[in-house]
Protein backbone atom coordinates (compact mmCIF):
# COMPACT_ATOMS: atom_id res chain seq x y z
CA UNK A 1 0.00 0.00 0.00
CA UNK A 2 1.30 3.17 -0.57
CA UNK A 3 2.80 4.92 2.44
CA UNK A 4 0.40 8.41 1.95
CA UNK A 5 -2.69 6.38 1.82
CA UNK A 6 -1.89 4.36 5.00
CA UNK A 7 -0.77 7.89 6.60
CA UNK A 8 -4.01 9.21 5.81
CA UNK A 9 -5.63 6.55 7.25
CA UNK A 10 -3.92 6.06 10.60
CA UNK A 11 -5.24 9.90 10.90
CA UNK A 12 -8.82 9.04 9.94
CA UNK A 13 -8.85 6.31 12.11
CA UNK A 14 -7.69 7.76 15.36
CA UNK A 15 -5.03 4.98 15.29
CA UNK A 16 -2.53 8.11 16.19
CA UNK A 17 -3.02 11.83 17.07
CA UNK A 18 -0.10 13.55 15.23
CA UNK A 19 2.57 11.68 12.30
CA UNK A 20 6.17 13.00 12.07
CA UNK A 21 7.05 12.75 8.94
CA UNK A 22 9.65 14.92 6.26
CA UNK A 23 8.23 17.78 4.15
CA UNK A 24 9.93 19.38 1.36
CA UNK A 25 9.79 23.53 2.68
CA UNK A 26 11.69 25.72 0.19
CA UNK A 27 14.21 23.41 -1.25
CA UNK A 28 14.90 21.70 2.10
CA UNK A 29 13.50 18.08 3.33
CA UNK A 30 12.36 19.43 6.89
CA UNK A 31 10.60 17.08 10.03
CA UNK A 32 6.94 18.06 9.98
CA UNK A 33 3.74 17.24 11.79
CA UNK A 34 1.21 16.14 10.01
CA UNK A 35 -2.49 15.63 11.75
CA UNK A 36 -5.83 15.96 10.97
CA UNK A 37 -6.64 19.31 10.92
CA UNK A 38 -4.23 19.82 7.45
CA UNK A 39 -5.07 16.14 5.81
CA UNK A 40 -4.10 17.49 2.47
CA UNK A 41 -0.43 18.10 3.59
CA UNK A 42 -0.45 14.26 3.42
CA UNK A 43 0.20 14.35 -0.26
CA UNK A 44 3.90 16.15 0.00
CA UNK A 45 5.29 13.72 2.71
CA UNK A 46 8.54 12.32 1.75
CA UNK A 47 11.43 10.23 3.13
CA UNK A 48 13.58 12.35 2.56
CA UNK A 49 17.58 12.67 1.34
CA UNK A 50 18.08 14.25 5.27
CA UNK A 51 18.09 12.17 8.38
CA UNK A 52 16.76 13.98 11.98
CA UNK A 53 16.23 12.55 14.95
CA UNK A 54 12.57 12.00 15.13
CA UNK A 55 12.70 9.95 18.19
CA UNK A 56 14.15 12.68 19.99
CA UNK A 57 11.19 15.11 19.15
CA UNK A 58 8.73 12.29 19.60
CA UNK A 59 10.15 11.71 23.46
CA UNK A 60 10.26 15.51 24.12
CA UNK A 61 6.91 15.75 22.88
CA UNK A 62 6.37 12.52 25.43
CA UNK A 63 7.04 14.59 28.22
CA UNK A 64 5.19 17.04 27.02
CA UNK A 65 2.08 15.69 27.03
CA UNK A 66 1.93 11.98 28.46
CA UNK A 67 -0.78 10.51 27.07
CA UNK A 68 -0.52 11.32 23.09
CA UNK A 69 -0.16 9.13 20.48
CA UNK A 70 2.66 9.49 18.01
CA UNK A 71 3.19 7.85 14.49
CA UNK A 72 7.09 7.73 13.12
CA UNK A 73 8.59 7.64 9.98
CA UNK A 74 10.75 4.94 10.85
CA UNK A 75 14.12 2.89 9.72
CA UNK A 76 16.30 0.59 11.48
CA UNK A 77 17.85 3.21 12.95
CA UNK A 78 15.06 4.93 14.87
CA UNK A 79 13.66 1.33 15.39
CA UNK A 80 16.93 0.48 17.42
CA UNK A 81 16.02 4.08 19.42
CA UNK A 82 12.66 3.43 20.21
CA UNK A 83 13.86 0.26 21.46
CA UNK A 84 16.50 1.63 23.80
CA UNK A 85 13.69 4.69 24.90
CA UNK A 86 11.12 2.03 25.57
CA UNK A 87 13.36 0.16 28.28
CA UNK A 88 14.57 3.51 29.76
CA UNK A 89 10.84 4.63 30.27
CA UNK A 90 10.84 7.27 27.94
CA UNK A 91 8.14 6.43 25.24
CA UNK A 92 5.63 4.10 25.78
CA UNK A 93 5.19 1.01 23.15
CA UNK A 94 1.64 1.46 23.38
CA UNK A 95 1.41 5.01 21.89
CA UNK A 96 3.85 4.83 18.73
CA UNK A 97 3.80 3.24 15.95
CA UNK A 98 6.30 3.51 13.07
CA UNK A 99 6.08 2.96 9.31
CA UNK A 100 9.38 1.12 8.45
CA UNK A 101 10.68 2.73 5.44
CA UNK A 102 14.15 1.08 3.31
CA UNK A 103 17.27 1.88 5.30
CA UNK A 104 20.93 2.24 4.49
CA UNK A 105 22.94 0.60 2.72
CA UNK A 106 25.25 0.12 5.55
CA UNK A 107 23.70 -2.95 6.61
CA UNK A 108 23.12 -4.31 2.81
CA UNK A 109 20.38 -3.43 1.61
CA UNK A 110 19.65 -2.82 -1.64
CA UNK A 111 18.12 0.53 -2.11
CA UNK A 112 18.75 3.23 0.27
CA UNK A 113 16.63 6.47 1.77
CA UNK A 114 19.56 7.16 3.68
CA UNK A 115 21.77 10.55 4.48
CA UNK A 116 24.85 8.56 5.26
CA UNK A 117 24.87 6.61 1.77
CA UNK A 118 28.68 7.62 1.07
CA UNK A 119 30.34 8.40 4.07
CA UNK A 120 32.95 11.31 3.61
CA UNK A 121 36.65 9.75 3.11
CA UNK A 122 39.35 11.33 5.41
CA UNK A 123 42.01 13.62 3.91
CA UNK A 124 46.09 12.33 4.13
CA UNK A 125 47.28 14.44 6.92
CA UNK A 126 43.91 13.40 9.08
CA UNK A 127 44.89 9.78 8.25
CA UNK A 128 48.72 10.43 9.01
CA UNK A 129 47.98 12.28 12.55
CA UNK A 130 45.08 10.97 13.55
CA UNK A 131 42.28 8.37 12.99
CA UNK A 132 40.04 7.72 9.64
CA UNK A 133 36.61 8.02 10.16
CA UNK A 134 35.68 4.88 8.18
CA UNK A 135 38.42 2.37 9.31
CA UNK A 136 37.13 -0.70 11.66
CA UNK A 137 37.71 -0.90 14.96
CA UNK A 138 39.98 -4.02 14.45
CA UNK A 139 42.33 -1.62 12.23
CA UNK A 140 43.20 0.02 15.14
CA UNK A 141 44.69 -3.14 17.20
CA UNK A 142 48.01 -2.40 14.86
CA UNK A 143 49.29 1.04 16.53
CA UNK A 144 50.93 0.48 20.06
CA UNK A 145 50.31 2.20 23.35
CA UNK A 146 51.78 5.62 22.41
CA UNK A 147 50.98 6.12 19.13
CA UNK A 148 47.25 4.84 20.01
CA UNK A 149 47.51 7.86 22.52
CA UNK A 150 48.70 10.37 20.75
CA UNK A 151 46.30 9.57 17.63
CA UNK A 152 43.35 10.14 19.64
CA UNK A 153 44.89 13.14 21.57
CA UNK A 154 45.15 14.74 18.14
CA UNK A 155 41.52 13.74 17.43
CA UNK A 156 40.36 15.19 20.70
CA UNK A 157 42.37 18.05 20.71
CA UNK A 158 40.30 19.61 18.27
CA UNK A 159 36.93 19.49 19.95
CA UNK A 160 35.14 22.47 20.51
CA UNK A 161 32.99 21.52 23.42
CA UNK A 162 30.08 22.58 20.77
CA UNK A 163 27.73 19.92 22.85
CA UNK A 164 26.72 18.90 19.51
CA UNK A 165 26.96 15.39 19.75
CA UNK A 166 24.83 14.93 23.16
CA UNK A 167 22.25 17.52 21.78
CA UNK A 168 21.71 15.37 18.50
CA UNK A 169 22.13 12.44 20.22
CA UNK A 170 18.19 10.58 19.98
CA UNK A 171 19.38 8.34 23.42
CA UNK A 172 20.48 10.88 25.45
CA UNK A 173 17.69 12.28 27.87
CA UNK A 174 19.05 13.13 31.04
CA UNK A 175 17.67 16.50 32.69
CA UNK A 176 20.93 17.00 34.31
CA UNK A 177 24.00 15.90 32.17
CA UNK A 178 26.87 14.55 34.12
CA UNK A 179 28.79 16.58 30.91
CA UNK A 180 27.49 20.19 32.71
CA UNK A 181 28.63 18.96 36.04
CA UNK A 182 31.56 21.36 37.38
CA UNK A 183 33.48 18.88 38.95
CA UNK A 184 33.48 16.36 36.12
CA UNK A 185 34.32 19.14 33.46
CA UNK A 186 35.83 22.19 33.95
CA UNK A 187 34.57 25.07 31.49
CA UNK A 188 35.97 28.43 30.95
CA UNK A 189 40.04 27.19 29.97
CA UNK A 190 41.36 27.52 26.51
CA UNK A 191 42.16 25.53 25.29
CA UNK A 192 39.72 22.62 26.39
CA UNK A 193 40.05 20.01 28.79
CA UNK A 194 40.32 16.94 26.89
CA UNK A 195 39.99 14.17 26.62
CA UNK A 196 37.69 14.15 29.67
CA UNK A 197 34.70 14.93 28.11
CA UNK A 198 35.03 12.50 25.66
CA UNK A 199 35.90 9.78 28.09
CA UNK A 200 32.54 10.52 30.09
CA UNK A 201 30.34 10.25 27.29
CA UNK A 202 31.84 7.04 26.32
CA UNK A 203 31.56 5.77 29.67
CA UNK A 204 27.51 6.96 29.37
CA UNK A 205 26.99 5.73 26.30
CA UNK A 206 27.87 1.97 27.23
CA UNK A 207 24.53 -0.10 26.11
CA UNK A 208 22.74 3.00 25.16
CA UNK A 209 24.76 3.85 21.32
CA UNK A 210 22.69 2.03 18.88
CA UNK A 211 25.25 3.07 16.42
CA UNK A 212 22.74 5.86 14.26
CA UNK A 213 26.09 8.48 13.15
CA UNK A 214 24.01 11.25 13.82
CA UNK A 215 27.11 12.50 16.41
CA UNK A 216 29.40 12.04 13.83
CA UNK A 217 27.73 14.18 11.28
CA UNK A 218 26.86 17.36 13.89
CA UNK A 219 30.44 17.30 15.39
CA UNK A 220 31.76 20.33 13.33
CA UNK A 221 35.50 19.08 13.57
CA UNK A 222 34.87 15.53 12.01
CA UNK A 223 36.30 13.15 15.23
CA UNK A 224 35.68 9.69 14.60
CA UNK A 225 33.38 9.33 17.28
CA UNK A 226 31.74 6.54 15.38
CA UNK A 227 34.77 4.51 15.58
CA UNK A 228 35.33 5.08 19.48
CA UNK A 229 30.98 4.63 20.16
CA UNK A 230 31.49 1.30 17.88
CA UNK A 231 34.34 -0.09 20.33
CA UNK A 232 32.37 0.18 23.22
CA UNK A 233 29.37 -1.44 22.00
CA UNK A 234 31.69 -4.27 21.18
CA UNK A 235 33.31 -4.22 24.83
CA UNK A 236 30.05 -4.40 26.09
CA UNK A 237 28.75 -7.49 23.95
CA UNK A 238 31.79 -8.92 24.24
CA UNK A 239 31.87 -8.51 28.30
CA UNK A 240 28.12 -9.10 28.88
CA UNK A 241 26.36 -10.38 25.52
CA UNK A 242 24.27 -7.24 25.21
CA UNK A 243 23.50 -5.58 22.56
CA UNK A 244 21.73 -1.75 23.07
CA UNK A 245 18.32 -1.74 20.65
CA UNK A 246 18.42 -5.34 19.50
CA UNK A 247 18.09 -7.15 23.36
CA UNK A 248 14.95 -6.68 25.15
CA UNK A 249 16.64 -6.94 28.58
CA UNK A 250 17.43 -4.05 30.94
CA UNK A 251 21.19 -2.66 30.11
CA UNK A 252 23.78 -4.23 32.15
CA UNK A 253 24.84 -0.93 34.17
CA UNK A 254 21.86 -0.44 35.69
CA UNK A 255 21.27 -3.34 37.30
CA UNK A 256 22.41 -4.42 40.76
CA UNK A 257 24.24 -7.76 40.60
CA UNK A 258 25.48 -10.35 38.29
CA UNK A 259 24.12 -10.97 34.83
CA UNK A 260 27.97 -12.32 34.44
CA UNK A 261 30.30 -13.54 36.66
CA UNK A 262 33.44 -11.71 36.43
CA UNK A 263 36.50 -11.89 38.44
CA UNK A 264 38.83 -8.35 39.15
CA UNK A 265 41.74 -8.72 36.40
CA UNK A 266 45.17 -9.67 38.57
CA UNK A 267 47.77 -7.64 38.03
CA UNK A 268 50.33 -7.93 35.00
CA UNK A 269 53.53 -8.19 36.57
CA UNK A 270 55.86 -7.16 33.62
CA UNK B 1 28.86 -3.28 39.72
CA UNK B 2 31.90 -2.25 40.33
CA UNK B 3 33.42 -4.99 38.68
CA UNK B 4 31.31 -4.57 35.60
CA UNK B 5 32.59 -1.11 35.11
CA UNK B 6 35.98 -1.10 36.27
CA UNK B 7 36.18 -3.90 33.86
CA UNK B 8 34.95 -2.10 30.80
CA UNK B 9 36.62 1.35 31.64
CA UNK B 10 40.27 -1.00 31.80
CA UNK B 11 39.52 -2.32 27.95
CA UNK B 12 38.07 1.40 27.24
CA UNK B 13 41.53 2.86 28.48
CA UNK B 14 43.12 -0.06 26.60
CA UNK B 15 41.67 1.17 23.17
CA UNK B 16 43.04 4.52 24.33
CA UNK B 17 46.26 3.96 25.03
CA UNK B 18 46.31 3.59 29.04
CA UNK B 19 46.68 0.58 29.78
CA UNK B 20 47.47 -1.15 32.72
CA UNK B 21 46.63 1.86 35.20
CA UNK B 22 43.48 0.48 36.43
CA UNK B 23 43.48 -1.93 39.05
CA UNK B 24 40.27 -3.20 41.14
CA UNK B 25 41.26 -5.49 44.41
CA UNK B 26 38.98 -6.16 47.10
CA UNK B 27 40.91 -5.67 50.71
CA UNK B 28 39.85 -6.01 53.87
CA UNK B 29 40.95 -3.27 56.73
CA UNK B 30 42.17 -6.70 58.30
CA UNK B 31 44.71 -8.07 55.97
CA UNK B 32 47.09 -5.65 56.18
CA UNK B 33 50.02 -7.78 54.71
CA UNK B 34 48.19 -8.18 51.37
CA UNK B 35 47.58 -4.61 51.06
CA UNK B 36 51.26 -3.63 51.67
CA UNK B 37 52.05 -6.26 48.85
CA UNK B 38 49.36 -5.58 46.26
CA UNK B 39 50.18 -1.72 46.70
CA UNK B 40 53.90 -2.23 46.37
CA UNK B 41 53.01 -4.60 43.03
CA UNK B 42 51.10 -1.99 41.41
CA UNK B 43 53.64 1.02 42.26
CA UNK B 44 56.31 -1.72 40.70
CA UNK B 45 53.90 -1.74 37.58
CA UNK B 46 53.08 1.63 37.17
CA UNK B 47 56.75 2.31 37.72
CA UNK B 48 57.71 -0.15 34.59
CA UNK B 49 54.88 1.59 32.42
CA UNK B 50 56.33 4.89 32.89
CA UNK B 51 55.27 8.57 32.90
CA UNK B 52 51.30 8.47 32.29
CA UNK B 53 51.21 10.31 28.31
CA UNK B 54 48.24 12.08 29.74
CA UNK B 55 49.81 13.70 32.68
CA UNK B 56 52.65 14.81 29.92
CA UNK B 57 49.90 16.37 27.62
CA UNK B 58 48.41 18.27 29.92
CA UNK B 59 51.29 19.47 31.47
CA UNK B 60 52.44 20.56 28.31
CA UNK B 61 48.94 22.55 27.11
CA UNK B 62 49.43 23.86 30.54
CA UNK B 63 53.13 25.53 30.20
CA UNK B 64 52.19 26.60 26.72
CA UNK B 65 48.98 28.37 27.09
CA UNK B 66 48.88 32.07 26.93
CA UNK B 67 48.85 33.75 30.31
CA UNK B 68 45.30 35.66 29.73
CA UNK B 69 43.73 32.30 28.73
CA UNK B 70 44.21 30.33 31.46
CA UNK B 71 41.38 29.04 33.65
CA UNK B 72 39.43 32.26 34.97
CA UNK B 73 38.43 31.02 38.18
CA UNK B 74 38.45 34.66 40.26
CA UNK B 75 36.02 36.66 37.70
CA UNK B 76 33.75 33.34 37.55
CA UNK B 77 33.69 33.28 41.74
CA UNK B 78 32.86 36.82 42.51
CA UNK B 79 30.36 38.29 39.99
CA UNK B 80 29.27 36.65 37.28
CA UNK B 81 28.16 33.68 39.44
CA UNK B 82 25.93 35.42 41.36
CA UNK B 83 23.95 36.97 38.67
CA UNK B 84 24.22 33.58 36.86
CA UNK B 85 22.90 32.06 39.61
CA UNK B 86 19.86 34.45 40.37
CA UNK B 87 18.56 34.67 36.73
CA UNK B 88 18.76 30.79 36.87
CA UNK B 89 16.87 31.19 39.90
CA UNK B 90 14.02 33.04 38.41
CA UNK B 91 13.94 30.77 35.46
CA UNK B 92 13.20 28.00 37.58
CA UNK B 93 10.56 29.00 39.67
CA UNK B 94 8.92 30.92 36.49
CA UNK C 1 -1.11 21.83 20.53
CA UNK C 2 0.62 22.77 17.87
CA UNK C 3 4.22 21.99 16.88
CA UNK C 4 6.26 23.70 14.07
CA UNK C 5 9.23 23.05 12.62
CA UNK C 6 10.92 27.17 11.33
CA UNK C 7 14.01 26.90 9.58
CA UNK C 8 15.67 30.24 10.06
CA UNK C 9 19.74 31.55 10.03
CA UNK C 10 21.33 32.38 13.23
CA UNK C 11 21.64 35.86 14.64
CA UNK C 12 25.12 35.55 16.11
CA UNK C 13 28.23 36.18 13.76
CA UNK C 14 28.77 36.74 9.67
CA UNK C 15 28.69 32.82 8.87
CA UNK C 16 25.27 32.66 8.92
CA UNK C 17 24.74 28.96 9.66
CA UNK C 18 21.31 27.77 9.14
CA UNK C 19 19.06 26.26 12.50
CA UNK C 20 15.77 24.70 12.64
CA UNK C 21 13.48 26.01 15.61
CA UNK C 22 11.14 23.57 17.23
CA UNK C 23 8.16 25.98 18.29
CA UNK C 24 5.72 24.54 20.55
CA UNK C 25 2.22 26.27 20.99
CA UNK C 26 4.12 29.93 20.09
CA UNK C 27 7.29 29.24 22.10
CA UNK C 28 10.76 28.41 20.92
CA UNK C 29 11.48 25.00 22.23
CA UNK C 30 14.57 23.72 20.82
CA UNK C 31 17.10 24.16 18.26
CA UNK C 32 18.70 21.70 15.43
CA UNK C 33 21.28 22.58 12.41
CA UNK C 34 19.41 22.37 9.25
CA UNK C 35 21.17 19.23 7.55
CA UNK C 36 20.63 20.22 3.69
CA UNK C 37 21.88 23.57 4.34
CA UNK C 38 25.25 24.49 2.52
CA UNK C 39 26.67 26.81 4.71
CA UNK C 40 26.82 24.32 7.81
CA UNK C 41 25.51 20.80 6.70
CA UNK C 42 24.27 20.04 10.05
CA UNK C 43 27.38 21.21 12.22
CA UNK C 44 26.21 24.34 14.97
CA UNK C 45 28.55 25.96 17.33
CA UNK C 46 28.08 25.91 21.19
CA UNK C 47 26.33 29.55 20.71
CA UNK C 48 23.99 27.87 17.59
CA UNK C 49 22.89 25.09 19.66
CA UNK C 50 21.82 27.29 22.34
CA UNK C 51 20.08 30.13 20.77
CA UNK C 52 16.25 28.95 22.29
CA UNK C 53 17.95 29.90 25.72
CA UNK C 54 18.58 33.34 25.33
CA UNK C 55 15.16 34.00 23.50
CA UNK C 56 12.98 33.31 26.60
CA UNK C 57 15.64 33.92 29.19
CA UNK C 58 14.73 35.94 32.17
CA UNK C 59 17.47 38.17 32.25
CA UNK C 60 16.44 40.26 28.75
CA UNK C 61 16.44 43.63 29.42
CA UNK C 62 12.91 45.35 28.42
CA UNK C 63 13.18 48.20 28.29
CA UNK C 64 15.97 51.28 29.05
CA UNK C 65 17.34 51.57 32.60
CA UNK C 66 19.27 54.38 34.15
CA UNK C 67 20.91 54.29 37.06
CA UNK C 68 19.95 56.43 40.49
CA UNK C 69 21.80 56.31 43.18
CA UNK C 70 23.36 52.91 42.77
CA UNK C 71 20.08 51.48 41.79
CA UNK C 72 19.01 51.14 38.43
CA UNK C 73 15.09 52.57 37.61
CA UNK C 74 12.97 52.16 34.28
CA UNK C 75 12.73 55.04 32.15
CA UNK C 76 11.17 55.81 28.57
CA UNK C 77 12.90 55.49 25.74
CA UNK C 78 12.97 59.23 24.91
CA UNK C 79 14.53 59.96 28.52
CA UNK C 80 17.30 57.62 28.12
CA UNK C 81 18.26 59.08 24.46
CA UNK C 82 17.94 63.09 25.91
CA UNK C 83 20.19 61.49 29.00
CA UNK C 84 22.94 59.92 26.61
CA UNK C 85 23.31 62.64 24.41
CA UNK C 86 23.59 65.02 27.05
CA UNK C 87 26.68 62.85 29.01
CA UNK C 88 28.12 61.95 25.58
CA UNK C 89 28.31 65.74 24.47
CA UNK C 90 29.89 66.56 28.45
CA UNK C 91 32.91 64.11 27.94
CA UNK C 92 33.32 64.84 24.45
CA UNK C 93 33.63 68.83 25.60
CA UNK C 94 35.61 67.88 28.56
CA UNK C 95 38.09 65.30 27.10
CA UNK C 96 38.06 65.80 23.39
CA UNK C 97 36.14 63.63 20.75
CA UNK C 98 38.88 60.89 20.44
CA UNK C 99 38.46 59.58 24.45
CA UNK C 100 35.11 58.32 23.00
CA UNK C 101 35.38 54.60 21.01
CA UNK C 102 32.70 52.91 19.52
CA UNK C 103 32.90 48.77 19.06
CA UNK C 104 29.74 47.37 16.27
CA UNK C 105 29.15 43.76 16.33
CA UNK C 106 27.90 40.81 13.45
CA UNK C 107 24.89 40.84 15.54
CA UNK C 108 23.32 43.76 13.95
CA UNK C 109 22.42 44.20 10.20
CA UNK C 110 25.23 45.88 8.02
CA UNK C 111 22.87 49.31 7.68
CA UNK C 112 23.03 49.50 11.37
CA UNK C 113 26.79 49.26 11.41
CA UNK C 114 27.02 51.71 8.75
CA UNK C 115 25.39 54.13 10.81
CA UNK C 116 26.70 53.14 13.52
CA UNK C 117 30.26 54.68 12.18
CA UNK C 118 29.06 57.12 10.85
CA UNK C 119 27.67 58.68 13.83
CA UNK C 120 31.47 58.03 15.43
CA UNK C 121 32.94 59.90 12.65
CA UNK C 122 30.88 62.64 11.82
CA UNK C 123 28.58 63.22 14.72
CA UNK C 124 31.41 62.97 17.49
CA UNK C 125 34.39 63.58 15.35
CA UNK C 126 36.18 60.29 16.03
CA UNK C 127 38.34 57.48 13.91
CA UNK C 128 38.02 54.95 17.05
CA UNK C 129 35.48 52.58 15.23
CA UNK C 130 36.23 48.98 15.69
CA UNK C 131 34.45 45.53 15.39
CA UNK C 132 34.30 42.70 17.71
CA UNK C 133 35.46 39.89 14.79
CA UNK C 134 38.61 41.42 14.98
CA UNK C 135 39.30 41.01 18.54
Amino acid sequence: MDMRTEVRQWLEQDKVDVFLGYKMIEGHPLPHFFSKDNLEEVDALVTGPARYPLEKIASSIATEKPGIKIGLLGRECTQRALNVLYIWNQLSPDNVKTLNVNCCPSRLEAHGDCSYLEPKPSGDYKKQMGLDNNMATEQTDIYSQEERFSRWIYEFQKCIKCYGCRNICPVCFCKECSLEHPDLVGTGALPAEVPIFHMVRAVHMAGRCIDCGLCEDACPMDIPLRLLYRKVNEIVKETFDYEAGISQLQPPFSVLGDTVTLEPKPLEMA
Amino acid sequence: MTVKRVTYLQELLEFMGLKGRLHLEWISSAEAQKFAQVVTDFTEQIRTLGPSPLAVFTEKIKANAPKAFRRPEKAIKNMDQNLLFHGMQKAKSA
Amino acid sequence: MEYKFVPSVCSYCGTGCGVLFQVMDGKLMGTMPLKTHPVNEGKLCLKGWNLHEYINSDMRLKSPLIKFNGRFRKVTWDRAIQFTARKLNEVVKKYGPDSVGVLVSAKITNEENYLAQKFARAAIGTNNVDHCARL
